[in-house]
């Protein structure tokens, strides 16, 4: 909220600078977020009274004015602003003036005539946009005097934030409350809100048909009203202060009531109402045309305001079109009514509106306040507009309105919550300064109070100490560190991760953070006929859809980096995916992109094109951190995202744990894309915990090491291959120190398998493979013989044989 | 004997006058092989009187002696030398980078968050983890934030049905950690949030660190204690802090801290103690115990301790960007 700080001090006006004003109001909570001048500097500005205007004889819309600028003799001002009218006092920029954002006044001949100065709009100021009508100035400011002193322009303007609990707060009234608790102060209050005198008996019946949303209603009809009277520059300049337009003396009224008390307030033309005024719920597809001119239909739960044919307003957000206060007002109905925050609430936000009211009544309006501000508005009217006032009618359903509400604090619990030691009659002070009665009561350990009706937010002890802690000052309330009752826990899944990560960055990989929502088209490209989970309220088609995979981010990343002349891109990135089988699933993830070569440029060699199995070194690197020395098995697989023949599917137990791959040529296409692009994502919580075998004894005999050359077919995996040798049976029959140790010993005769080469082309035949293979042999507890060897040797190679029909290579 | 000593002189002038081992092992034939000059003086000892043998062959020796040294020094500088015209001969520009991988690197909001969390761990914190995609109730009701909550309207939410929303901050996981497990607790969760918001300082996902301390006896004096600590160690020793009251429906009394930047208080993070009402709501009696809970911004925290300016960088994963963070 602005507000002018010269009127704040109005109403309480302690003995200190602004920046201290500011630092208080800030540390009570309503942080100032800007603090401003009033108006910039306008000291060559000076009032000044047009005498006499005649039309220009050589221009259409150009006036020549007679100008008195002070004790002097008249001056001539050329203006093309309408409604200049000889008597009123205008602000005057002579020759030589400098005008903020603009430059020096010179002297002009304006078609034939010569125009000696300015006359000034409110833009021209630059006060406020007001471009077209200049700045009317009140009579009793005499020809010659500084604009600036005129409108009291050294003022500052000053903007809170306000949190919404503090609804109290939005009125120079609710501020100097504050500030006087600060200051321990006791606020003014510089105004006549007296009960003016009823002039006539005419009133309008109201009826509350929906007590739960309005029960305090209070109505005035006002008679004969001048609504050609234009609102006093000091009323103009408060609004203006506080960042609200002047638009005719009535609405400025009401709307200065709002900021001076915190009450709402709304003027009908009183002709254009028919009958008594009933608040109730609007009926089914009840339309209203607003006072800006938009149309709504208005669902049931809508408060309206509303006549005997029609709504007239909706309830503490905007009245209609129609029935408004306009220049040809006559008589006007005032209303000055309590609406319930809760049906108030959202209301205005689901008309993509956002009032000065609605933000009030939302927060909470002092429910005991209407009677006042109609009186206090009433005295404006009076002294602005004239007029003569009938009765208030006051329709109040009493057991309606908001409780007044009593909580107990037990001085105790202040230093329970805060820590710090304050005493009980610090609190209660702090408490009674701020509006809080306290009850009388027998108890010694607990007061009582009785809140306000201007706080909706007090309801519990922890709420007035929050106000203790709040006046009392948090700078003043010493630090400590808490007391530790810690136990020694498990490593959690975060530790995982962070090896995992830095696994891919010690491979040149570069973290990347995407969007969680991910465009459908792109997603819908990769992942077809999984429709995800949409958003209803998207900022973008690019961010409408909850990621399935890492992939789309990924490649998006890619794309933005390829765009900036990347040759070579390692990107991963840790998440969550979002997949609906029915219900939400929310997984954490874990992917990754590598394009262009498999290592960065070098200088003394070319780097290959990293492929498939370059990316999956990286998969297996992040696995063996993450589940250790036991591989998973690798099956190909058919996604649509990937290349046919050059995708697996990683396993563990059976389970798929992730996808490795490169990125389907077509999509790759469509991307625009130069070259392949390979990918990886790993499931984390499909993961096994590190698991592997333990430790093994390191034998002391010597190794035997055989090659090993087959022919097989083309299509047979090498994993497959691989697995028959580990598999094949090499226990030794004839030696008896295996017997008692068959299972432990069999796998360590064969202490390493190694691929030493594949090669296909001549002399090989089509169709065919050669695979060599490295044979390591071993005994824990003996030296192996030759024999022995030759015997295993001979039975792999039947084994191969019987499963692959593979050939020994000569 | 002048003879010997000519002898020995030419000797050990050639010696010295070698360049290499080969013209070394010459020289040594030369004087002491077989029939080298000083062998062949040993070998005429014979023809002296024998009287004078002992002296002489005593001569002899000596200058075989001195020969033989002179041989072994020389050929050890010579080596010496070899060696050190080799390893001139080898040198390379080592100034030349380093083969292979090159590191890659953590993003910086990833650098920021595991600053953040190890600060906490390091003071008893678990870190948990909760649902990006959260129902009303855990993510609004459950945290004070009933419908039509003006509140709501400072959260600008992304729906994916009437029910199902993106968290729009990480205290979700508050209520969650709190419903299944008894005070003591100290609790961090760091994650991804979401609010429909895009320009220079707002980006539509972030990350929070939502934190939590619940036991008995925790009073506003030790959340204040706690994060400025924090602030000191994130922001360097002797930063200024400072507690301002705020709002947060689910904390009372709420605070914003704020910290003296080059160009005035800047907010870094929003806290408070924990509403009785929340506790309540997860089952944990406000008599007996009491807790604070703080939430930051972790972008927020990345761009002051970084001078990144536009939040948006951190997620175009730029390289340029994101290298600069190796």
């Amino acid at each position: 909220m602005k507000f002018s700080e010269q009127w704040l001090r109005e109403w309480v006006n302690p003995p200190v600078s602004t920046e201290t004003l500011a630092d208080q109001l800030t540390m009570l909570g309503m942080e100032v977020e800007e603090m401003a001048a009033a108006g910039p500097d306008l000291g060559d500005v000076v009032v000044a009274r047009v005498e006499a205007v005649t039309a220009h004889t050589d221009a259409d819309n150009l006036l020549v004015c007679t100008v008195k600028k002070d004790e002097g003799a008249p001056v001539t001002v050329v203006t093309g602003a309408p409604g200049v009218k000889p008597g009123c006092c205008y602000p005057y920029a002579g020759i030589g003036a400098r005008l903020p954002g603009s430059g020096v006044i010179e002297e002009m001949n304006i078609r034939g005539v010569t125009s000696m100065g300015m006359l000034c709009s409110a833009a021209e100021l630059q006060l406020s946009d007001d471009e077209d009508e200049l700045f009317l100035l009140d009579d009793d400011a005499g020809p010659g005097a500084a604009f600036a002193e005129a409108l009291r322009l050294d003022d500052r303007v000053i903007d809170i934030g306000l949190t919404p609990n503090r609804g109290d707060c939005l009125s120079i009234n609710g501020i100097a409350r504050e500030v006087a608790v600060i200051n321990r102060m006791q606020p003014g209050r510089p105004v006549d809100d007296s009960p003016a005198p009823v002039v006539h008996e005419r009133a309008r019946a109201v009826n509350l048909a929906a007590p739960d949303g309005c029960p305090r209603y209070a109505g005035r009809i006002i008679n004969n009203i001048d609504m050609a009277r234009p609102s006093p520059l000091w009323l103009r300049e408060k609004l203006r202060r506080c960042g609200l337009r002047s638009l005719n003396p009535v609405v400025d009224i009401t709307n200065y009531v709002m900021l001076e008390l915190g009450q709402p307030m709304h003027a009908f033309d009183n002709d254009r109402l028919n009958g008594a005024i009933t608040v109730r719920y609007a009926g089914g597809g009840e339309e209203i045309t607003l006072l800006d001119g938009e149309s709504h239909t208005l669902p049931e739960s809508t408060l309206v305001i509303a006549d005997a044919d029609r709504a007239v307003a909706m309830a503490g957000v905007m009245g209609d079109l129609d029935s408004g206060v306009s220049a040809s007002t006559r008589h006007v109905f005032l209303e000055s009514a309590f609406f319930t925050p809760l049906v108030i609430a959202g209301r205005a936000r689901q008309f993509g509106l956002q009032t000065d009211a609605s933000h009030r009544f939302e927060r909470g309006v002092d429910f005991t306040l209407q009677r006042r501000a109609m009186e206090r508005a009433t005295r404006l009217i009076l002294e602005i507009c004239g007029g003569e006032p009938g009765p208030v009618t006051e329709t109040v359903e009493t057991q309606a309105l908001p409780e007044r509400r009593t909580v107990d604090l037990r001085p105790a619990a202040v230093e329970r919550l805060l820590g710090e030691p304050i005493d009980r009659k610090t609190s209660v002070g702090i408490l009674t300064r701020l509006g809080l009665e306290e009850v009388t009561r027998a108890e010694e350990d607990s007061c009582r109070f009785n809140v306000p009706p201007h706080r909706f937010d007090i309801t519990l002890e922890a709420d007035l100490i929050e106000e203790i802690a709040r006046v009392y000052g948090y700078r003043n309330i010493n630090s400590a560190l808490p007391p530790a009752r810690l136990a020694m826990r498990e490593p959690g899944s975060r530790e995982r991760m962070n090896l995992v990560r830095m696994a891919l960055v010690n491979r040149g990989y570069q973290e990347a953070i995407t969007y969680s929502f991910v465009s459908h088209d792109l997603q819908s490209r990769l992942f077809p006929g999984q429709a995800g989970i949409s958003l209803l309220n998207a900022i973008s088609a690019d961010m409408e859809r909850m990621r399935l995979s890492l992939w789309p981010g990924l490649l998006t990343a890619l794309r933005h980096n390829l765009n900036r002349r990347q040759a070579r891109v390692r990107l991963f990135e840790s998440g969550k995916v979002f997949g609906s089988n029915g219900d939400i699933r929310q997984s954490p993830a874990i992917g990754g992109l590598s394009y262009g070569a498999a290592e960065p440029e070098q200088w003394d060699r070319r780097s290959a094109a990293g492929d498939f199995y370059d990316i999956k070194s990286d998969v297996e690197a992040v696995l063996s951190t993450c589940c250790g020395p036991v591989a998973p098995e690798y099956r190909p697989v058919g996604v649509p995202a990937l290349h046919n023949g050059k995708a697996a599917e990683i396993i563990y137990d059976d389970r798929r744990v992730g996808l490795v791959g490169v990125l389907h040529p077509e999509i790759q296409a469509q991307l625009e894309i130069e070259a392949e692009v390979c990918l990886f994502e790993l499931y984390l919580d499909r993961m096994p915990e590190r698991y592997g075998p333990g430790y093994k004894v390191v034998s002391r005999f010597p190794v035997v090491k055989r090659d090993l050359s087959v022919l097989v077919d083309r299509d047979i995996p090498i994993a497959d291959l691989l697995n028959c040798i580990n598999s094949v049976n090499l226990t030794l029959d004839a030696d008896p120190a295996a017997q008692g140790a068959v299972a432990q010993e069999t796998a360590n005769f064969l202490a390493e398998l190694d691929l030493v080469d594949i090669y296909q082309g001549e002399p090989v035949p089509e169709g065919k493979k050669s695979v060599t293979l490295g044979l390591t042999f071993q005994r824990i507890s003996d030296t192996l013989i030759n024999q022995q060897v030759d015997s295993m040797m001979s039975r792999i190679l039947d084994s191969l044989y019987r499963e692959f029909n593979a050939q020994l290579r000569e | 004997m002048s003879d010997l000593r000519d002898l020995l002189t030419r000797a050990l002038d050639e010696v010295a006058g070698t360049s290499d081992e080969r013209s070394l092992d010459d020289v040594r034939i030369r004087y002491l092989g077989k029939k080298g000059e000083i062998t062949q003086q040993l070998k005429r000892l014979g023809n002296l009187p024998e009287e004078a043998r002992p002296a002489a062959g005593q001569a002899i020796n000596q200058a075989k002696q001195q020969v033989q040294d002179a041989l072994s020094r020389r050929r050890a500088e010579l080596q010496q030398e070899q060696l050190a015209q080799r390893l001139a001969r080898e040198r390379i520009d080592i100034t030349l980078p380093g083969r292979g991988q090159r590191s890659g690197g953590l993003h910086p909001v990833t650098l920021t968050l595991q600053e953040i969390e190890r600060l906490f761990v390091e003071t008893g914190y678990i870190v948990v983890d909760g649902p990006e995609i959260e129902d009303d109730y855990h993510n609004f009701a459950a945290l004070n934030i009933p419908e039509h909550h003006p509140a709501r309207a400072m959260h600008d939410t992304f729906y994916c049905n009437a029910d199902l929303l993106l968290r729009t901050h990480t205290s979700n996981v508050q209520i969650r950690y709190m419903n299944e497990n008894p005070p003591p607790l100290r609790v961090i969760a760091p994650g991804r949030v979401y609010r429909c918001d895009s320009d220079m300082t707002h980006t539509p996902m972030f990350h929070q660190v939502e934190g939590i301390l619940v036991d008995e006896g925790i009073t506003f004096a030790h959340l204040k204690g706690v994060l400025e600590d924090f602030a000191e160690r994130i922001f360097g020793a002797g930063v200024r802090t400072r507690f301002r009251p705020s709002y947060f429906p689910f904390t009372e009394p709420s605070a914003e801290v704020d910290i003296m930047g080059d160009k005035g208080w800047l907010e870094i993070l929003g806290c408070g103690m924990v509403h009785p009402t929340v506790l309540e709501n997860v089952g944990i009696d406000s008599r007996k115990y009491s807790g604070f809970a703080f939430g930051m911004g972790v972008e927020r925290i990345a761009m002051l301790r970084y001078g990144i300016s536009d939040i948006r960088m951190f997620f175009e994963n730029d390289l340029r960007f994101l290298r600069q963070f190796n």
